[in-house]
């Protein structure tokens, strides 16, 4: 079933990244509840987006740009090499040319990705491999024909569970600061 | 698309990926190339048919589950029941 599953992969990991980055950012549960996604990915390719309005304001360019990041999650160590300045090299073989510039793009506290990245990774940990390859093979192929048929993003991750894994990265990056 | 302007694209990363992984250089490799490689046997192991029944469950059925993070991970396991 590979590639489409590998890139609905790809694809659910911007996901996750956009969740947690708009609770980092401050999104009201009301309006997380609110959005709606665009994720699609096939054999051929993927995208990943945040539908405009809805309560997003200059918060979505910010999560889009953290969500560039988020396909480093596969890396175990990418919160370090983050951390560390040492990310470049990698960044190629996790991220599309798009994402790479789009999380060039980011101005913001340089340890924000990083937060963000091992988020992601407690998420992933939490689902499990199987779990979080089974939901990339749904994504594979999906597809709607109206604004309304698109999913929420609460659906694939909700703002408790974004929450929780923010705050688990964080204490976790403070334990290694510390 | 242009109402979805500023959204990312993954058009043949995949086996960008797995070269880049294969150069060996890169920091991280070793679990990089693990993690890949566990994924991409995944990946190819699931049959139509589990995501068929996966399916059954739909992603609706996730929607609204996410008061407690445990209930929706909980959830989340019936796609692979």
């Amino acid at each position: 079933m590979t590639p489409g599953v590998l890139i609905g992969l790809h694809e659910y990991r911007h996901t996750i990244g956009a969740a947690v980055a708009l609770v980092h950012l401050g999104l009201s549960r009301r309006a997380y509840d609110r959005q709606r996604i665009w994720l699609i990915a096939d054999d051929d390719g993927g995208e990943f987006a945040l539908m405009r309005g809805r309560g997003l304001g200059d918060l979505r360019l910010r999560a889009l740009q953290l969500c560039a990041f988020a396909p480093l999650a596969g890396l175990p160590e990418a919160p370090d090499l983050i951390r560390r300045g040492e990310v470049e090299p990698v960044l190629p073989a996790w991220l599309s040319g798009p994402d790479i510039e789009l999380a060039r793009d980011w101005k913001g506290d340089p340890m924000t990705p990083a937060l963000i990245v091992a988020a992601c990774q407690q998420v992933e940990d939490k689902l499990g491999l199987i779990r979080l390859m089974t939901i990339s093979a749904l994504i594979d192929g999906m597809a709607f024909e109206t604004v309304e048929d698109l999913p929420r993003l609460e659906v694939f991750l909700p703002y408790s569970a974004a929450r929780q894994a923010l705050d688990r990265a964080h204490l976790n990056m403070e334990r290694i600061a510390a | 698309m242009a109402r979805w302007g500023g959204g990312i694209a993954a058009a043949a990363l995949v086996g960008r990926t797995a070269e880049l992984i294969e150069q060996r250089d890169l920091p991280g490799w070793q679990a990089m190339r693990q993690k890949a490689v566990t994924a991409q046997w995944l990946a190819e192991v699931i049959t139509h048919e589990t995501v068929e029944a996966a399916s059954e469950t739909a992603f609706g059925e996730l929607a609204g589950r996410g008061d407690r993070p445990e209930d929706w991970y909980a959830f989340t396991a019936r796609f692979v029941a």
